[in-house]
């Protein structure tokens, strides 16, 4: 229940057993069937969550509504509103899962306190929000100047093995363009004979 | 909007668990009722289905799979029976609100066995599920 957190933990810092022990006793385990919900716009995100079995994806609906989806998550991510988990604001955000997930949350409180008890995570966490900075900053410049080819060899690239895992239309949401561009690109691609 | 929040209902009778489902069919809510045996239960589910839209509610006989899934956990069971119970779902249950309604409960002895809960004793049938997940 606890192996891929303890895995991508230690990959980032050195805790010891006891740490790791006292760490897994402020996660909430659980189990999400697909196409429940995790957070739903207008709620208050009161947990950080991270993934060890399953996707998810997070997304808005625009005032005119369509979903615009920001993100997916697989395991060994961590997925959240970062903004309501901070600041006890209403969400903007859906977040689904696409499949049975298993999931490890912790709320504030208790994330507070693990900072507080054993602070090489204010470590672990700087080096994830680094590291969540770098791919929102390369997803932006994406968006603004690649294009819809580009984007989806970039988003195939980072994300192996999504294709079998995700609808094709939510992939076409994710990078910005239609479900009919998207075939486009790909049979295009694969005449090609350069896909993956 | 507000998701749904899922309760598992762990009793020792149709009946208790009756007791219990019926005070959330006015809430949004996932109620998963608990047994080893289905038997009596098909009624409450049709019982509750006739009357509430917004409570769904379902059948399970895995423990730990079911309180996985849960956000909160209530009991009505014999006192010992909590052992056993809390040994089932130990595993699945830190930092979940387990509230022990049953008369006989020892709730330092509930507390010990799972010892990372959160556990309440409620001395009647919670009216709604901010009885339960008040303090989250």
């Amino acid at each position: 229940m606890y192996e891929l957190l303890y895995k991508k933990i230690t990959d980032t810092i050195s805790i010891t057993n006891d740490e790791f022990e006292f760490c897994k006793t402020l996660f909430i385990p659980k189990k999400l069937r697909k196409r429940q919900y995790l957070l739903q716009e207008g709620d208050i995100c009161k947990y950080t969550v991270f993934v060890e079995k399953g996707s998810l994806r997070s997304y808005i609906i625009n005032s005119k509504g369509s979903e615009h989806i920001l993100q997916f998550s697989f395991e060994g991510w961590w997925v959240s509103d970062l903004g309501s988990f901070l600041n006890g604001t209403p969400s903007k955000f859906n977040i689904e899962a696409l499949e049975e997930c298993e999931l490890l949350l912790v709320s504030r409180p208790s994330w507070e306190l693990l900072l507080q008890k054993i602070p090489a995570f204010e470590k672990f966490f700087r080096i994830l929000t680094q590291k969540n900075l770098i791919v929102t900053q390369k997803r932006l410049m994406g968006n603004m100047s690649e294009t819809a080819e580009e984007k989806y060899r970039n988003f195939i690239n980072d994300h192996p093995g999504c294709m079998q895992r995700v609808p094709q239309h939510m992939i076409a949401s994710y990078l910005g363009i239609t479900k009919e561009t998207l075939s486009r690109i790909r049979r295009h691609i694969a005449e090609k004979g350069k896909d993956d | 909007m507000g998701m749904n929040k899922t309760i598992a209902v762990i009793a020792s009778s149709p009946e208790k668990a009756s007791a219990i489902a019926d005070t959330f069919v006015n809430e949004k809510c996932n109620l998963l009722l608990l047994a080893k045996e289905r038997d009596g239960y098909d009624k409450i589910l049709a019982d509750i289905k006739k009357k509430s839209k917004s409570c769904k509610t379902e059948f399970h006989d895995c423990m730990k799979d079911s309180c996985w899934e849960a956000d909160a956990i209530i009991m009505d069971v014999k006192m010992e029976e909590e052992e056993d119970v809390a040994t089932a779902i130990k595993e699945v249950a830190t930092q979940k609100v387990v509230v022990n309604i049953g008369r006989e409960c020892d709730y330092k002895k509930l507390q010990q066995y799972l010892p990372f809960s959160r556990v309440k004793t409620l001395s009647r049938v919670p009216v709604s599920f901010k009885d339960i997940i008040n303090d989250e």
